[in-house]
């Protein structure tokens, strides 16, 4: 009978048995549904090998990072397997640098002690030394050494407010393993990209703008960047200075209140992006920040006609109190 | 004789069908307000799943599953017609993908087969 590992602890599999089915049997709660290798509510990962039936459907960057269905996944002697978004695998690291960009934003960097593979556009989880954490996606770019974060102040957020009003240099702090699957993967290479960020929603698409920029493979690159006021469009001298060295590469400020200004569009971002006149077969659409207008962004671009696996989103979720 | 599912192509016939078919049930205003509020990710894979069953294709749903996954929907008002204009959908993807007639009508068997456990009359 086939012994393998979940979580650290050794079940016994039936012979032929999935991975699902026995920690099932074994009262383990392990989200499932349909069992067929559709809904993939089951979702485990490992980074042992895995049955190519285990992994269909699953986007080449969940791929890459050992997620399977557990539904579909024989389990075999010495097969090891954890549950997604466990804080098992976390990583020391220092604070580096702290830069308020503005009232309510700060760009913190981090400096890991060991490696620290991510892809640009992923999100980590920041914490504390009290436990204290919080998801921040990763402004830089693939391979960098120093991870970026742009962190906006929220009302009675705990962590960001330490992040942005305590002096934190040399601080430590951990890191969870980098998630989500708001990247490039290679079956992207050579088409256009259209990146829209509200906020600090500009901080994965940052990362994935200067991957694309120094590895020459993609298209035409326009960056959307939505904010209230000009005052929240925290990097504008950076994202035209990029603008005016990269010709494949334009940059668009969006506000949605204040006086006209030269060289912003003034208006709703949702109508702003829906007049924009790209490739909707050959384009990539990346769309991060406020959960509400990333679903609505997200259907708007559906339905003008981008396929949907071409649609990437990492929408903002708050924590619930 | 192969399945109706291996006719219509598989599982490419339902990746090719499913953006066709969420368009059309979101651009419904008879049913889009069942759909609007939910993660357009989370939906995509439950059509897929949704066409994979009308398909023909392997699955396991019970008539207690469609009961139970749509006991939400029945409670906002979910009724025959809304099942009508997604069957109507169903129907004028495959035509969109060049399925015959007889094909399209297969498939809306299946698709009727369940109407009373999803519209929660029996299950």
């Amino acid at each position: 009978m086939p012994k393998f590992i979940f979580e650290g602890i050794e079940y016994n599999a039936l012979e032929g048995e999935t991975v699902l089915d026995c920690l099932l049997r074994a009262a383990e709660r392990v989200t499932n549904s349909c069992k067929s290798g559709i809904c993939h509510s089951c979702l485990l990962k490992s980074s042992a090998k895995l049955d190519a039936l285990s992994q269909k459907g699953l986007s080449p960057s969940k791929k890459e990072a050992g997620f399977f269905l557990s539904c579909q996944q024989k389990a075999y002697s010495d097969l090891e397997v954890f549950r997604p978004d466990t804080s098992t695998l976390l990583v020391e690291g220092e604070i580096t640098s702290q830069d308020k960009v503005s009232d309510s934003v700060v760009i913190i960097k981090i400096k890991t002690q060991d490696d620290y593979p991510f892809k640009a556009g992923q999100f980590t989880n920041i914490i504390r030394e009290d436990g204290v954490c919080r998801s921040y996606s990763i402004a830089s770019q693939t391979g960098s050494h120093e991870l970026e974060f742009h962190i906006r102040k929220v009302p009675n957020g705990e962590l960001s407010n330490w992040l942005y009003n305590e002096d934190l240099k040399g601080v430590s702090v951990k890191l969870s393993e980098p998630l989500g699957e708001c990247c490039l993967n290679s079956s992207m290479e050579g088409k256009d990209l259209l990146l829209i960020g509200i906020g600090t929603g500009l901080a994965p698409l940052y990362g994935v703008l200067k991957d694309s920029l120094c590895q020459e493979r993609m298209g035409a690159i326009n960056l959307f960047h939505g904010g209230l006021t000009v005052a929240g469009l925290y990097l504008i001298e950076g994202l035209k200075k990029i603008e005016k060295e990269n010709d494949s590469f334009s940059y668009y400020p969006v506000v949605l209140k204040g006086k006209d200004k030269k060289g912003f569009i003034k208006g709703d971002l949702v109508e702003v992006v829906k007049n924009f006149d790209f490739d909707k077969n050959n384009t990539v659409v990346m769309i991060c920040g406020d959960p509400q207008l990333v679903n609505s962004l997200k259907q708007k671009i559906f339905l003008a006609g981008v396929p949907s696996k071409n649609i990437l989103s990492d929408p903002f979720v708050s924590r619930s109190t | 004789m192969s399945s109706l599912y291996e006719r219509l192509g598989g599982g490419p016939s339902v990746d090719a069908a499913v953006d066709i078919f969420y368009r059309k049930v979101l651009q419904d205003e008879r049913i889009s307000d069942f759909f609007t509020d939910v993660d357009m990710d989370e939906q995509i894979q439950k059509q897929k799943a949704f066409l994979t069953f009308a398909f023909g294709g392997p699955n396991h749903y019970s008539g207690l599953d469609m009961k139970n996954a749509h006991a939400r929907l029945v409670d906002k008002g979910l009724n025959d017609t809304h099942v009508d204009a997604v069957v109507d959908h169903l129907g004028g993807t495959l035509k969109e993908l060049g399925v015959s007639d007889d094909l399209v009508g297969e498939v809306a068997g299946v698709a009727e087969s369940v109407r009373d456990q999803v519209l929660g009359r029996e299950g």
